[in-house]
């Protein structure tokens, strides 16, 4: 495998287009360390596993017809995280689209959506730390979860598999509802809170059972159930109608049985009507909805995307004008049909050592064009960690979010970057 | 262990004060290894500042555009003079400053297309004077003369810049054929100028010519030398 350009996935496409001083589709997951983190071996470990993953090593670049990314030849640098979190890539030469950052126990990974969704950036950063480790004198030999970084890198992992998988028998319906958009102050571009909620996994797989469900659509209901709360309690705005609605992510490398490094991840929005709604009214409508994100929705989604993107009249279209269209599509079709995204990661897979030295994993979206705040969901070693990524003023969802949870019984552990800022 | 009083929820040991409500917890709790270190917010201000700037470039426009719209209508005289539209300066002038000064701090743009960019909006500017300081026939020296001139030299720059191997190859190679385009359209538009001497005056042909020449060369040149990297600018 020795390329030294790629095309950009099918998903990909959208996200450069409609980048702007504003926004940016980013998102972060980051390991606490027990112990304090050594910024020289994390360059080294960095500068090691790098030429496993050519399609990280990339800057993007445009082309008369659709953008590419391009091998970035320039040093990749690791920096110390003074900044709020899931700040703007720069889309330039010589620029990468993902950052390794580190605070004292913490080690960071940032990325432009347009290079890899996040259970790609994972499979990144679990060789990175497995790397840190074996450097620090830590033996790992177990490779759950991480990759080898003396492999020769697959064709596969660099594959488009939105394209491999397409049938174009069915495609998806786009047109939707839009969604209830809430109300809240936000804070300059630039500023990202993030407030971490963590909790006894056992505890919440207990407490979900309890009302016959998994801890994904046992959270995901109870924030669209805070979430309807939050609109109960606030007087309607003029125009603001829709229904409220989260968009729920999935991974469907599992189901596709795809070993891409890139995007390949689909959603579903689903949402209620204004009204109020006891917990398990909700709880039944998630369970319901979430059913039909199964592989054939994926592939009617794939299949919609792919034939958009095979389309000839769309090909022939200079860059600058499909940039204007895309736009177009996104402002349709994007954030506007959900009022927040819950975003899933499951149970994390790593090498059974990493237990040893890490604390937690966390993990959230960047800042979004519409939603105010949007929710990710992980679990490893027995922690379950929420993190709310919030551009809000204030604290108003994630506080009545976590006291439902108190309410039902459920303890959580608050950690933010709020009220950080010098 | 810290609990907020107020919203009944247990909080990491680092934190003074709770995340959520911002109420003093106490101050027996210690700076925690694992806490979020302090951010410093003062690059945020960048977004504002330009912002800021845009807010007064709009607001000249708006304002010199009403200005001059309200003199034209109450004038009661007709418009036989075009540079009776002065506000066209200033809109001219603030789009040449958005568009090759704040987009590319906002946004990080490609270099070549900063240049292509700012020649654009240069000539635009040009021609913008050329038209409104003519008093009769003949006019026309930014097509005939000044324009060709800047094809030649933004070319060149291009070609050495390709061959020195220092910028991106397709990158310099895609915009020296769009001014390869640009130039045989400035080369039509002088053909016009000559062949109608009654409207537009005996305006001179040569300068464009060489300037479409010169760049068809750089343009043959750098495209066989360039092609592999040209396969994946143009990839379909």
């Amino acid at each position: 495998m020795n390329k030294n350009w790629y095309k950009l996935d099918n998903a990909a496409c959208i996200y450069p287009p409609n980048k702007s001083s504003k926004w940016m589709a980013t998102y972060r997951i980051a390991v606490v360390l027990k112990e304090e983190v050594i910024p020289d071996l994390l360059q080294k470990a960095v500068n090691d596993i790098f030429p496993r993953f050519p399609t990280f090593k990339v800057e993007l670049r445009s082309g008369f017809f659709w953008y590419y990314f391009d091998e970035n030849t320039s040093p990749f640098k690791i920096e110390k995280e003074t900044k709020y979190p899931c700040r703007m890539f720069e889309m330039r030469a010589r620029k990468y689209l993902f950052r390794i950052a580190y605070q004292p126990h913490r080690i960071i990974m940032e990325a432009f959506h347009v290079l890899a969704d996040g259970m790609g950036s994972l499979l990144f950063l679990n060789t990175l730390i497995k790397r840190y480790l074996e450097l620090n004198g830590h033996t790992c030999t177990d490779m759950t979860g991480c990759l080898d970084y003396r492999d020769i890198p697959t064709a596969e992992e660099s594959e488009d598999s939105f394209y491999k998988n397409a049938d174009f028998r069915e495609k998806a319906v786009r047109k939707e509802d839009i969604a209830y958009r809430l109300p809240l102050p936000k804070e300059e571009p630039g500023i990202l809170y993030l407030t971490h909620g963590v909790a006894d996994t056992e505890q919440l797989k207990i407490i979900a059972k309890g009302y016959g469900t998994s801890i994904g659509h046992f959270l995901s209901a109870l924030f669209l159930f805070t979430l309807n709360k939050f609109r109960d309690s606030n007087p309607e705005q003029k125009g603001n109608r829709g229904n409220t609605k989260i968009a729920l992510t999935a991974d469907m490398r599992r189901v596709f049985e795809s070993a891409t490094l890139r995007n390949f991840s689909a959603y579903l929005n689903f949402g209620i009507k204004r009204g109020s709604y006891s917990f398990n009214e909700i709880l039944d409508f998630v369970k319901e909805n979430a059913a039909h994100l199964n592989k054939e929705h994926m592939l009617k989604c794939i299949n919609g995307n792919v034939s958009d993107q095979r389309n000839l009249l769309l090909r022939i279209v200079p860059l600058f004008l499909k940039n204007i269209a895309l736009r177009i599509s996104f402002n349709l079709y994007g954030e506007r049909l959900a009022t927040s995204t819950f975003s899933n990661l499951g149970i994390i897979t790593a090498p059974e050592e990493f237990k040893e030295h890490i604390l937690r994993y966390e993990a959230n979206i960047g800042r979004q064009k519409l939603q105010p705040i949007t929710l990710t969901v992980l679990s490893y070693n027995n922690k379950t960690v929420l993190t709310f990524s919030s551009c809000a003023k204030e604290a108003i969802i994630e506080k009545m979010f976590f006291r439902e949870a108190e309410a039902m019984g459920l303890n959580f552990k608050i950690d933010s970057n709020r009220g950080t800022n010098v | 262990m810290c609990k907020c009083i107020s919203c009944r929820l247990e909080v990491d040991d680092s934190l003074t004060n709770c995340p959520l409500c911002g109420r003093f917890i106490n101050d027996s709790c210690q700076a925690s290894p694992f806490a979020y270190p302090n951010v410093d917010k003062s690059y945020v201000w960048k977004n504002s500042v330009l912002a800021l700037l845009r807010s007064i470039m709009i607001s000249a426009v708006l304002i010199c555009g009403g200005i001059n719209f309200f003199i034209l209508i109450f004038n009661g005289k007709p418009i036989i003079d075009v540079r009776q539209f002065w506000s066209l300066y200033v809109l001219t002038s603030a789009l040449v400053i958005n568009y090759t000064i704040l987009m590319p701090v906002e946004h990080g743009s490609f270099f070549w297309k900063e240049i292509i960019l700012s020649f654009f909006f240069y000539l635009l500017f040009l021609l913008f004077i050329d038209f409104f300081t003519a008093d009769k026939p003949p006019w026309g020296w930014s097509v005939t003369w000044v324009i060709p001139l800047m094809i030649c030299i933004i070319s060149l720059v291009f070609f050495i810049f390709n061959l020195s191997g220092k910028t991106d190859p397709a990158g310099s190679v895609s915009a020296l054929f769009v001014m390869l385009i640009f130039a045989g359209v400035v080369f039509s538009a002088s053909i016009v100028f000559y062949t109608i001497p009654d409207l537009f005056g005996k305006a001179a042909v040569l300068p464009s010519f060489i300037a479409l020449c010169e760049t068809a060369c750089f343009s043959i040149i750098l495209g066989v030398l360039r092609r592999k990297a040209l396969k994946k600018k143009f990839h379909f």
